[in-house]
């Protein structure tokens, strides 16, 4: 039983509510946020502080069996960041890669109390669930890998829609995902036979199908079963230059219906090669302005060291070969694929200074703050804690300044952000970390501090230097408990599973049955994954059965 | 407040009464004992396994602020001396433990005795001169990173043990003694000076930088055989080694080097050359 506690006096940045920087006092019981604060309650002094709804990101790689590969495989990142054990605490260490009790609370302490798991593969999702009950602090969810599945693929030549749409519904519903996600749709399927797709209609080997009509089945099926996230792509092409046609290629195709475009930075590439490529971020932006149905996150890059961990296994290879660093390639049976690369962001590289500029000109062109997020693709474009850095730089037009003159030249002439004067308020930035995201991810009772929302409460220390303001915050709430003080955790709770409740017919999984034992390493008996096996959860009803 | 003649700081190691649980030395550096007097210097925690301890339990403490320290005893078990400095100088009386002068910057450790494993690994710049012996993968890199030694130099009169200079990527590395397998392996950049008998596998996976090698090494056959010539620049560097006090005696009127290129197996671009008298 949580206490009751009554947050005097700060700031309110609330934007679903319409708050935005109203002094008034905040009261919570039972882990809700109420109207009515009990006399009894507990009185936090937020007096010249700044309340925020707690952080929601919705795009970030924490838990799945890719991410504890790139544990593996990066020992020396290991070294950077070391957290020893505290009364009621584990210890862990990470930089790029944290391990999982770590990363809940180096979120928490940034005031987050929300991360999706962008991306894990069906079969390894008991891998992703066992991790993510092990990352406290944060209510989490992961999405699905769905846009390579050799049995989409198979019921797509055939033209069987209905059998994908309950496939999708059996796997959501077994595995306790939280929503679909594409990653390179049709590309990764031919990277098992060393190819790649060049663009949305190439037909991928075998199953004859194109990623225009994975795309499109895919969304559907998304809008047919009422998922409360749209459906969730990284695009084809990613980091290649050139790519934004296909990128916009891939919104075009979607027209008219929901869609989450994944850090669109690593998608907004002009040019045929490396040495001349540019910013096509404003043809991008454009775009997205003009079209409501579509939200991203931006994929915003850090300068510093990078773990790149994705599904898409022919860029990891083509990385690999552009560093020579080290490379980790993940065939995920009749599923998907996955790469780690290690990498590292220089700030005097023509190529990662673009990249950054794209990001920041991303934020910076699309007019509507609750259509575009703040992430850094954890930890494909940066670390995590990152973000106020990355708060710093869109609140602070001075400081892109100086960092203009710190970057490789190609940013003045092949970018538009030396033009951009922009900055952006707390209560856009409250949008863009919180309200946003949780809309976008149909989160109710998330990102928000009206009565009846989570007690999710991050509250800052306002000062002119961003970076410093959200680096920690002075206090977070998570289900109305006082997790975090003073920038330090000072009670690790555990944090719930959010995953949607799709309801599924068994037939599909007698038809599948054959194909399991033909094609699977695993029984399909062994596949789903009980609820037990979440000792903390909660279900987020489907739109249809709301 | 005066400026005083700064006097060094002397560490006396007291043991680490029979355990053989070694000691972790991180704060003992110049730039941290400079800022600080006795009292608070011998109140420093130090980890002893996984207990925390003061320093002042395991040395007696002499001077106060000084970027001059020296450190006696047999400290084989103390790992971390000197690890991360960016300037002063530490003297070491004594064998040392692991990690001695590593990701250092700047400065200078001199060590009478024998170091342990990972000497100097992924140090920057400064000098690490080691008296006796040096144990495993002094310079290279650690377990996973990219590269080893990114500048600095480290001297060795003893032996070095395996994969000497792995990883590295800027820097010299001179041994007097013998040193043994994969001496410069993966090497990126960077010189490395071998004055007595190698082990197996030398500059296995170089792509750049030089190894020079007094003896005959087990030559891997992805190196190629180039010339043999008169480098100039190797007498010139040898007298300059002997003018600092590091004895090259045995060595000074080599002349003529083979030169063999590789490692073939990655870019090539790295060179052995093999001294012919």
């Amino acid at each position: 039983m949580a206490q009751a506690i009554r947050i005097k006096g700060g700031r309110i940045y609330d934007p679903l509510n319409g708050l935005d920087g109203v002094v008034k006092d905040l009261c919570v019981e039972d882990g809700k946020i109420v109207e009515e604060c009990q006399e009894t309650a507990e009185v936090i002094d937020a007096e010249n502080l700044v309340v925020f709804p707690g952080g929601v990101d919705v795009h970030t790689h924490i838990a799945s069996p890719a991410v504890n590969a790139a544990r593996a495989l990066r020992p020396e990142d290991h070294r950077l960041l070391c957290c020893p054990r505290k009364p009621g605490m584990r210890s862990g260490v990470g930089h790029t890669i944290p391990s999982t009790f770590t990363t809940g609370y180096l979120y928490s302490r940034l005031g987050y109390t929300t991360v999706i798991e962008a991306a894990t593969p069906p079969i390894g999702t008991r891998h992703t669930h066992e991790e993510l009950n092990d990352v406290p602090m944060v209510d989490k969810g992961c999405l699905l890998l769905m846009g390579n599945n050799e049995f989409i693929l198979q019921y797509l030549k055939l033209g069987e829609l209905d059998k994908i749409k309950r496939y999708v519904a059996w796997l959501l519903n077994s595995l306790k995902g939280f929503g679909i996600k594409l990653v390179n749709p049709g590309g990764v399927e031919q990277w098992k036979y060393g190819k790649d797709v060049e663009g949305l209609d190439e037909k991928v080997n075998h199953f004859d199908v194109t990623p225009r009509q994975i795309l499109q089945a895919l969304t559907w099926v998304n809008e047919e079963l009422g998922l409360p996230h749209s459906i969730h792509i990284h695009a084809n092409r990613l980091g290649v230059p050139g790519n934004y046609e296909v990128t916009l290629e891939t919104m075009r195709a979607l027209e008219g219906k929901r869609v989450h475009m994944a850090h669109v930075q690593f998608n907004s590439y002009g040019g045929d090669d490396y040495l001349n490529m540019t910013s096509k971020a404003k043809e991008m932006t454009d775009y997205i302005n003009q079209h409501r149905n579509v939200t991203v996150d931006v994929g915003q890059v850090i300068f510093g060291d990078a773990t790149t961990i994705t599904a898409d296994g022919p860029w990891q290879y083509r990385l690999h070969k552009l560093t020579g660093n080290k490379w980790y390639n993940y065939d995920v049976e009749v599923e998907t694929g996955a790469g780690v690369v290690p990498y590292t962001y220089r700030e005097k590289n023509n190529v990662n200074a673009l990249q950054w500029a794209i990001g920041l000109e991303t934020f910076l062109l699309i007019k509507d703050p609750w259509r575009v997020f703040l992430s850094t693709d954890h930890p494909n474009g940066g670390p995590f804690l990152y973000y106020p850095w990355v708060i710093k730089l869109l609140m602070d037009a001075e400081f892109r300044t100086q960092m203009l003159k710190r970057v490789h030249k190609h940013v003045l002439t092949r970018t538009l952000l030396p033009k951009l004067s922009r900055e952006y308020s707390l209560y856009e930035m409250a949008i863009i970390t919180r309200a946003g995201p949780a809309r976008a991810l149909g989160l109710r009772n998330k990102g928000h501090l009206g009565p009846g929302a989570d007690a999710d409460i991050a509250i800052y220390a306002d000062n002119t230097d961003k970076e410093e303001m959200f680096d920690r915050a002075v206090y977070v709430l998570k289900d109305g408990k006082i997790v975090v003080r003073d920038g330090e955790v000072v009670q690790s709770v555990p944090g719930r599973t959010i995953f949607t409740d799709v309801p599924a017919d068994d037939d599909i999984m007698n038809e599948l049955r054959e194909q399991f034992e033909n094609y699977y390493t695993v029984e399909i008996g062994n596949f789903p994954i009980p609820l037990e096996e979440l000792p903390f959860h909660q279900a987020v009803p489907t739109n249809r059965s709301a | 407040m005066t400026a005083q003649p700064m006097e060094e700081i002397v560490l006396t190691f007291k043991g680490t009464r029979g355990s053989t649980i070694p000691l972790e030395a991180d704060p003992i550096t110049p730039d941290v004992l400079q800022l600080k007097f006795r009292p608070e210097i011998e109140r420093l925690p130090l980890y002893h396994g996984n207990e925390q301890v003061l320093l002042g339990d395991f040395f007696t403490v002499k001077g106060e602020r000084s970027n001059q320290i020296r450190v006696q005893g047999d400290l084989s078990l103390v790992k971390n001396i000197g690890a991360g400095m960016q300037a002063g100088r530490i003297v070491v009386e004594g064998n040392i433990g692991m990690h001695v002068g590593a990701r250092m910057s700047g400065g200078e450790i001199e060590i009478h005795g024998n170091a342990d494993d990972w000497a100097g690994a992924e140090m920057t710049g400064g000098l690490l001169w080691i008296k006796g012996n040096a144990g495993n993968r002094a310079g290279s890199a650690y377990r996973g990173s990219k590269y080893g030694m990114r500048g600095g130099v480290i001297l060795i009169e003893g032996s070095g043990g395996h994969e000497v200079g792995g990883y590295m990527r800027r820097g010299l590395i001179v041994v007097r003694g013998d040193v043994e397998d994969h001496t410069g392996a993966r090497m990126v950049a960077g010189s490395i000076f071998v004055l007595g008998r190698l082990g197996a596998r030398t500059g296995g996976g170089m792509k750049r930088g030089s190894i020079v090698c007094f003896h005959t090494p087990d030559m891997l056959p992805t190196f190629r055989l180039t010339s043999t010539y008169t480098p100039l620049f190797i007498p010139i560097f040898l007298r300059s080694l002997q003018a600092r006090g590091f004895s090259v005696s045995e060595v000074q009127r080599a002349r003529h080097f083979t030169r063999y290129c590789g490692d073939m197996a990655e870019l090539g671009k790295g060179e052995i050359l093999v001294c012919q008298g």
